[in-house]
């Protein structure tokens, strides 16, 4: 069980963003990263980057970490009819791939950029 | 709708499960095993073969196989001999090696392909080209599978696109993927985050 939590879930560009991370497994684990990294979402592939990585040390079968991540000043996150981009945190185990996410929004006005607004329902 | 949240992203549908026909899994995985592992799955484009391919390399690695999982292309259709090599020497009794796309190979480099990896525990392919290895399944579609992958993607909301996706499936000639990414342009449901998705870095073992 893996249990993550941000302290905001907007943010500008260059602020950093804080949060905290629990787990408890049946085994320790071999690796336990926690990521900031953004990723793509839609009609064409996936694109994806990994910003930034902590890796959890010492690694324990059950613990927690407070965590921080300066963020950069883009990509902002925005939304189309072809494409999104989410800015994520994320922490995953190695070897099971457990893993938890929390999305995020990053912009200069802290909320979602909407490409062409007339065409969405919502 | 957001590209996020149409449900008919690309990140969705590639995570469809493969929808059997016929034959259930223990009756393939059977099969599988009285061909010694070294199998072609057939098929017509869009008809499953790599979902196929993907979900039986998943569950015979957690029977303990090491998997070595290649996708070849128009675009990338062989390995560069250092890289074969380098996979000669990973691979071993104990590893099976899924290809998928393997009818992109130049014939020469099939031929000399199998011969690298004859001391591998099995060679599993998709292609559309008959005669590489033993046939394991011929990968076809029908209205049935196409409902079951709109119910797995639409959480049980299918009904409401089905008289449109039953003329795609005749436009592209049984081709679901090619459907899916029709649907992708005009569907108007929003089925909901009901499932939890995975990792979006996990990385399989993708040479």
């Amino acid at each position: 069980m893996i249990d993550l939590t941000l302290n905001a879930e907007s943010y500008r560009p260059g602020e950093e963003l804080s949060g905290y991370a629990s787990w408890l497994f049946e085994k320790v684990p071999k690796k336990l990263d926690i990521r900031l990294f953004w990723y793509t979402q839609g009609k064409g592939t996936e694109d994806a980057l990994i910003v930034k990585s902590i890796p959890v040390d010492p690694l324990s079968r059950q613990g927690s970490q407070e965590f921080r991540f300066p963020l950069p000043k883009a990509p902002y996150s925005f939304s189309g009819r072809l494409i999104s981009l989410i800015w994520a945190v994320e922490i995953i185990a190695e070897p099971s791939w457990e893993s938890a996410r929390k999305e995020l929004l990053l912009s200069p006005s802290g909320e979602e950029i909407i490409l062409l607004k007339g065409n969405y329902e919502s | 709708m957001k590209a996020k949240a149409n449900p008919f992203r690309s990140y969705k549908i590639e995570h469809v499960p493969y929808f059997l026909q016929a034959c259930p899994w223990d009756k393939l995985m059977e099969k599988l095993k009285s061909l010694s592992y070294r199998v072609a799955i057939l098929g017509a484009q869009g008809r499953g073969k790599t979902t196929l391919l993907e979900s039986l390399a998943h569950r015979l690695e957690n029977r303990g196989w090491k998997i070595c999982l290649l996708y070849f292309c128009e675009e990338r259709r062989r390995l560069s001999w250092s890289a074969l090599n380098d996979l000669r020497k990973a691979c071993d009794q104990k590893t099976l090696v899924f290809v998928d796309g393997a009818g992109h190979m130049p014939h020469w480099f099939w031929k000399a392909f199998v011969f690298m990896l004859a001391h591998s525990g099995g060679l599993i392919i998709t292609t559309h080209r008959e005669g590489m290895l033993s046939p394991l399944i011929r990968c076809e579609t029908d209205h049935a599978i196409l409902r079951a992958v709109l119910r797995y993607i639409l959480n049980g909301q299918e009904d409401q696109i089905w008289d449109l996706s039953c003329r795609l499936f005749e436009k592209y000639n049984g081709n679901i993927r090619d459907v899916l990414r029709d649907l992708y342009e005009c569907c108007p449901i929003d089925p909901g985050k009901n499932r939890r998705e995975g990792s979006h870095l996990k990385q399989s073992l993708t040479v």
